[in-house]
């Protein structure tokens, strides 16, 4: 009797234009997405690969250890595969970081950027299933269940000896899988783009990540679903069940997710960036400052280049190293101080972020964002870890940079004859473990299965206790 | 005739479910959006009055002012008000940025920034109405004609005297009058409670251009009003109609205008503004190089001399580099009309464009930021220059070494010290820069009123 009603739910979603448009709009969009951002991710690898040869060729000729510590190695963000699906963060314009000895690297946007992608949300899968699929999904269930009772087919159907669960049942299974479908063909349609572009290589993991998400895409589309489900039970009337619907929509699907960041930071705000990187310089020159008060004397006693005429070599060797001691204690020392506030100042924003998040979790779709996004590798997560990766990048080139001068004498600011930069550490992110970002994803991925199970049963009892006449 | 069909269409709206929930999503929407968004703007207003007392104070009491050449000066655009119902780029525009002649300048997010805001946009008025506002508009009108067929309604209205362009006409007044007043008060609810609550505060010419967003919007919210009525118009079942707007909406409202500006990244290709950078330093490291290779010669160069030829070589760099800029700027704004006119068919992105223009946060004013910055940094540096002969003119009379030094080493004076503000455009230019926007929208506005006017003409109403 399941399987009839099913076969029935289908075929009568199948045959309906609505179930034709959406769905051909469903696979459109994805493949429209996918070829489109295919085409960028191949212009930023490119790029990518090009400018860090670059970068490398312009280090080499500055000529001297010291003015290569100073000017640093530019560095670009890694292009991130996933981007096809879900675009993210990818979508900064802060693409270039310069790695040097003496400042904390982040990455930074030039004046010189076309801005025009951040007027907009980016047209990709997480905005196609997040915002278009599920209102494709209150599309289908708005009329489920209010749409039979208000043509009379639902008194119809009861009047034969079929139980109401099976009924809702067949309602819920019949309507998804009809979802499912099209979001299936286009997830293939995706994979198969992906698979053939000679551009783009997906490692396994990535494959695995590919074939988790979309599974977090079918949750989400079944708590969409239940929802709408729920709703056209609730209502008796098709054409306000669609209305109430598409309100919910906005809420959840348009205004939750993105008044999140706004509200956190109103709750729980952080000082101002620019505030923290003036109480950075303040710090600095206090260091500095002392420093200088603690050693000048010693320095300058010793009557400085004049007096280093009179020196011995050994003399002049011992005061070399002395001085490099000194500015490698300094250098430490504002390192330190630097390393402090920030962590203080990335504390105070992972608390700010966590506030949005939770807030946000209201909603089924900014759940599944968080969750796609990390697992995609294109979200907040990984901009931590860039971040962090930029950090340990930047204490490996420092002591490559003191390795380099272990044995030189002199002040800097020449050249070195023996420069060369072949064996300088190159950046790269370490991916982090599909487990691990799945493991730091599990709320959202459990809220949204508690969601679908939770909207799915409102259905149901509401539909074992209706009134149908 | 016309004002007893128009009451009829007010009326019928007005009792409906569909308005009462409209009006009160609106309601909510607008208002919190707003109020959201303003409180955030009062935090950036005492940030920003922070910031510079700081900097004014540590300018007051430092001994820097030889370094100031190098180091430059720290300035940050003073919040916009007007940016809490259009964000646009006023993230990217409002950080704090170190300008001075060794170092490119850098606007985007700062590297310390809440990476979130880059995950979800904005939801401020301009989001609200270009996504909420274009798809209730449609609601409205999707079954003016079809939905009224269906119910045996517009035959009998038909029976009587009444022309088909009066019973049209009669529609889209009563219809839009309906939709776009619970919008507007709204929008001036949220706004006078914005202002009693949090320190924001408009002047003139911010009410001016306020009110012109407000005119753009309801332009807009006409564009989609007549848009589904043409649908309607065209179809015979008002669920089918729905089924076509709902098509177009998304095809209009969430695909062109986001896919245009990756597609036209990938036609039109830019080269990364890394590369940009790292050219011009490499410039200006040879031409350095250069000068110091040419050392030896100089040793019995007078002071003055030695001088000019350093300014000579500045110039000279100033001018290569800026040729790589120019050259690169141009491919970038290629770019950027590529991506402009690639979205323009839909009302969506003219919608955006224009009103992120008119609050004073769209691309134009980030292009125009790049000139601010330039000419600042120019002004900055002439500055410098006059100060710092004035200073060295006074420290000649003085015998005393240290006395020399502390004149010249002397704390800025902070009234000489040119100031970093970024203008309001006038109305006149807000007006270019938007008319082409405008006018699309005029025009989409027109031609789906003759569209669904021709189509009602032809309708038929016994199928």
């Amino acid at each position: 009797m399941l399987w009839v009603m099913i076969r029935k739910e289908c075929l009568n979603n199948l045959l309906e234009l609505r179930f034709l448009v959406c769905g051909g709009l469903c696979i459109f969009l994805a493949v429209v997405s996918v070829v489109v951002l295919r085409a960028d991710l191949a212009t930023k690898q490119a790029d990518y690969h090009s400018n860090r040869e670059i970068y490398r060729t312009e280090a080499e000729e500055y000529g001297g250890y010291e003015n290569l510590a100073r000017e640093g190695i530019r560095v670009d963000r890694p292009p991130q595969n996933f981007q096809v699906l879900f675009y993210g963060t990818e979508k900064t314009l802060d693409r270039t970081a310069v790695v040097s000895r003496d400042f904390l690297p982040g990455f930074e946007g030039s004046s010189a950027g076309n801005p025009i992608v951040l007027l907009f949300p980016a047209a990709d899968m997480l905005f196609i299933v997040g915002v278009v699929l599920s209102l494709l999904a209150f599309f289908i269930s708005y009329d489920a269940v209010a749409g039979e009772r208000e043509r009379g087919t639902l008194k119809l159907l009861m009047s034969y000896p079929l139980p109401r669960d099976t009924l809702i049942l067949a309602k819920w299974i019949g309507g998804y899988l009809s979802l499912a479908l099209p979001f299936l063909i286009a997830l293939g349609i995706g994979a198969l783009l992906i698979g053939i572009s000679g551009e783009i290589t997906f490692t396994t993991e990535d494959w695995q990540a590919f074939v988790v998400s979309g599974l977090v895409s079918l949750i989400l589309i079944a708590v969409m679903f239940s929802i709408g489900l729920f709703i056209s039970v609730l209502v008796r009337n098709s054409s306000t069940a669609l209305m109430s619907l598409l309100a919910i929509w906005v809420l959840l699907a348009l205004i939750i997710p993105n008044a999140g960041p706004y509200i956190a930071e109103v709750a729980a705000p952080i000082p101002a960036p620019g505030a923290v990187e003036r109480l950075i310089s303040e710090r600095i020159k206090e260091v500095n400052d002392q420093f200088r008060q603690e050693w000048g004397g010693g320095g300058r006693g010793r009557g400085g280049r004049r007096g280093m005429r009179d020196m011995s070599t050994e003399q002049r060797a011992e005061l070399f190293q002395q001085m490099q001691q000194r500015r490698e204690a300094l250098r430490k020392e504002v390192n330190k101080v630097t390393e402090e506030i920030i962590r203080d100042y990335e504390q105070r924003l992972r608390h700010q972020v966590d506030i949005a998040r939770t807030i946000t979790r209201l909603s089924p779709v900014a759940s599944y964002a968080y969750a796609n996004t990390d697992i995609g590798e294109t979200g907040v997560r990984h901009e931590r870890n860039l971040v962090n990766g930029l950090r340990a990048y930047q204490r490996q080139f420092s002591r490559y940079i003191l390795e380099q001068q272990a044995d030189a004498v002199g002040f800097g600011d020449q050249e070195d004859e023996d420069y060369r930069i072949d064996d300088m550490p190159v950046f790269k992110l370490r991916a982090e473990s599909l487990a691990g970002r799945l493991t730091a994803r599990t709320t959202d991925v459990l809220l949204l299965a508690v969601f679908a199970v939770l909207f799915f049963m409102a259905a149901f009892v509401s539909f074992l206790r209706t009134d149908i006449t | 005739m016309m004002g007893l069909l128009i009451r009829k269409e007010v009326l019928t709206h007005l009792l409906s479910y569909r308005f009462i929930l409209t009006f009160s999503l609106f309601f909510v929407l607008v208002v919190s959006s707003v109020q959201m968004i303003a409180l955030n703007y009062s935090r950036q207003v005492e940030n920003h009055a922070e910031t510079r007392r700081a900097q004014e104070e540590q300018l007051r009491e430092s001994g820097d002012f030889r370094r100031m050449r190098w180091s430059g000066i720290q300035a940050e655009k003073a919040p916009n008000p007007l940016s809490i119902f259009a964000t646009g780029l006023e993230r990217e525009m409002s950080r704090s940025i170190r300008i001075s002649n060794s170092r490119d300048v850098k606007l985007g997010r700062n590297k310390y920034a809440n990476p979130l805001f880059v995950l979800f946009s904005a939801p401020d008025l301009l989001y609200i109405v270009n996504i909420v506002g274009s798809l209730l508009a449609l609601l409205f009108a999707f079954d003016a004609i079809c939905g009224e067929k269906e119910e045996g309604t517009l035959q009998l209205m038909m029976a009587n005297s009444v022309p088909r362009h009066t019973i049209l006409l009669a529609k889209w007044i009563g219809g839009y009058a309906v939709l776009a007043l619970p919008f507007l008060t709204a929008i001036l609810i949220a706004v006078l409670f914005a202002q009693l609550t949090t320190s924001l505060s408009f002047t003139g010419a911010e009410w001016t251009a306020f009110s012109m967003m407000l005119a753009v919007a309801a332009l807009y919210l006409s564009v989609f009003f007549a848009l589904g009525m043409m649908i309607s118009a065209l179809t015979h079942s008002a669920n089918i109609s729905l089924v076509f707007n709902f098509l177009i909406w998304v095809v209009l409202v969430l695909v062109i205008p986001n896919t245009a500006p990756i597609v036209a990244r990938a036609v039109s290709p830019v080269p990364s503004a890394g590369v940009m950078a790292s050219k011009r330093e490499a410039v200006q490291r040879q031409v350095w190089g250069e000068m110091r290779q040419n050392r030896r010669n100089q040793r019995d160069m007078s002071r003055e001399e030695r001088g000019q030829q350093r300014d000579e070589i500045r110039a000279r760099i100033e001018e290569e580099t800026g040729k790589i800029l120019t050259a690169y700027m141009r491919k970038v704004d290629d770019q950027i009309s590529m991506s402009i006119l690639l979205a323009r068919i839909s009302p969506s992105s003219n919608f955006v464009y224009a009103t992120a223009n008119i609050a004073g946060s769209g691309l134009d004013n980030f292009a125009s930021m790049r000139n601010v910055i330039d000419r600042y940094r120019v002004d900055f540096m002439e500055w410098w220059q006059a100060e710092s002969h004035a200073r060295r003119q006074r420290a000649e009379s003085v015998e005393s070494q240290e006395e020399r030094q502390a004149l010249r080493d002397a704390p800025v004076d902070l009234d000489d010290l040119p100031q970093f503000t970024v203008g309001r455009a006038g109305l006149d230019e807000i007006l270019v820069s938007a008319q082409t926007d405008l006018l699309l929208l005029l025009l989409l506005n027109m031609a789906f009123f003759m569209g669904a006017y021709m189509s009602f003409l032809r309708y038929d109403l016994m199928e």
